[in-house]
């Protein structure tokens, strides 16, 4: 096995409560730290815990396609992982939820013979399930990004819960620092109105980030979502719309009774 | 810059101890830490804008916009996951109950299905009177 290795961690979404104790020891340890958080506790955390650590804050420019800047983070975190470091990567939230860049790093460590693995963070869902007083198994839950909900022939089951990711900023694939225009929610609406009436309560939700802050829970009706505010942070939370419909041969075939 | 504030906020991030002495004490936390009173009217208040104006010294975070997306859709050609795609199946259910191992066993579980349908769940509605700062962004 090479001298080089990649380990990845997460933040949490808040930082100051979210930070696992074993990934605070990981960005301890590492020759070499690379971070991107979503405040500015945890970057003064991270550069605390580690002098070493690098922002990768700077490879997003406006205009510039984000799968491009998640192609200059592998780059970068790999460089370091080539030289023989101890490599550590941190990203807000859960590393391996809606990080393009983390799992990419680990599969070209792995297959250029280095050791690299993942730990788990609290992520927005994590937040969400706590922040909502949902537990996925009572109805089960569906999840998508929304940009690939619009795109592709995703079916939406109406006595799930629905959560849809990134809804502020749906088919847009470069970086706006200045917000998103988010031209593509009509046509999420359009989908969405195949499954659920205009009518049908639905939240806007981001998880806190700031010790003592409470997390954004906007309720409305669906067709009221044009006019809600929306920020790159934004998850819409769809509750199910209607009872499940219970299969009687599978009840009877493991002796359950309705 | 709220110095003090940041060094409060970091000790907590990385102390069980002192984050307990916060969750049980703000006020008197926060008086051993030095804030000064408009850094705990900051930390007091609940909303993101003062917590962070009163750490930046800026009035208008950045970080309001919220923090950059780390996924995006590949718009041009969708690989299928090599995970997904994967080996033939090598297992298959066994129909003859199995001893099951120590292992396996595991933690008892902690939810059940209701044999008779559930109602959606009402959720989120009981949370609608929480007041939540309204971002401006």
């Amino acid at each position: 096995m090479k001298t080089g290795s990649l380990i990845i961690v997460g933040t949490g979404l808040r930082t100051v409560g979210q930070l696992t104790v074993e990934s605070i020891a990981w960005i301890r340890r590492a020759d070499k730290v690379f971070y991107l958080v979503s405040d500015p506790v945890g970057e003064s955390l991270i550069l605390q815990l580690n002098p070493s650590a690098e922002s990768l804050q700077k490879y997003y420019v406006h205009g510039k396609l984000r799968l491009q800047t998640y192609k200059d983070f592998v780059d970068r975190i790999m460089e370091s992982v080539r030289d023989g470091n101890q490599t550590c990567a941190a990203f807000y939230g859960h590393p391996g939820v809606f990080v393009t860049p983390s799992h990419e790093a680990i599969r070209q460590a792995r297959s250029e013979g280095y050791l690299a693995r993942m730990l788990p963070g609290i992520s927005a869902e994590d937040c969400l399930f706590a922040d909502l007083g949902i537990d996925p198994a009572t109805s089960g839950c569906q999840a998508y990004e929304a940009s690939d909900f619009v795109i592709n022939h995703r079916k939406i089951d109406p006595s799930s819960s629905v959560i849809l990711w990134q809804v502020g900023f749906v088919g847009e694939l470069t970086f706006q620092q200045t917000g998103y225009a988010n031209s593509g929610l009509p046509l999420l609406l359009e989908k969405l109105a195949q499954y659920y009436r205009p009518d049908h309560s639905v939240f806007v939700y981001e998880a806190a980030v700031l010790l003592g802050c409470e997390p954004v829970i906007r309720p409305f009706s669906l067709c009221q979502l044009p006019s809600v505010p929306l920020s790159p942070a934004s998850t819409l939370y769809i509750p199910p719309a209607q009872t499940a419909v219970p299969d009687r041969i599978m009840y009877q075939r493991l002796g359950l009774t309705i | 810059m709220a110095r003090n504030l940041m060094i409060f906020l970091l000790e907590l991030a990385v102390s069980p101890e002192k984050h307990a002495s916060y969750v049980k004490n703000p006020d008197k936390a926060m008086k051993q830490a030095n804030l000064d009173a408009e850094e705990c009217a900051a930390l007091k208040s609940g909303d993101p804008e003062k917590v962070y104006a009163s750490l930046s010294g800026q009035s208008v975070p950045v970080a309001v916009l919220g923090p950059p997306a780390t996924y995006s859709i590949c718009a041009v050609s969708v690989e299928t996951h090599a995970a997904v795609v994967g080996p033939p199946a090598t297992y298959s259910i066994c129909a003859v109950p199995v001893a099951p191992q120590a292992a396996l066993v595991g933690p008892p579980p902690t939810y059940s299905i209701c044999a008779v349908p559930a109602v959606p769940q009402a959720g989120v509605a009981g949370q609608q009177t929480i007041s939540h700062p309204v971002r401006r962004d």
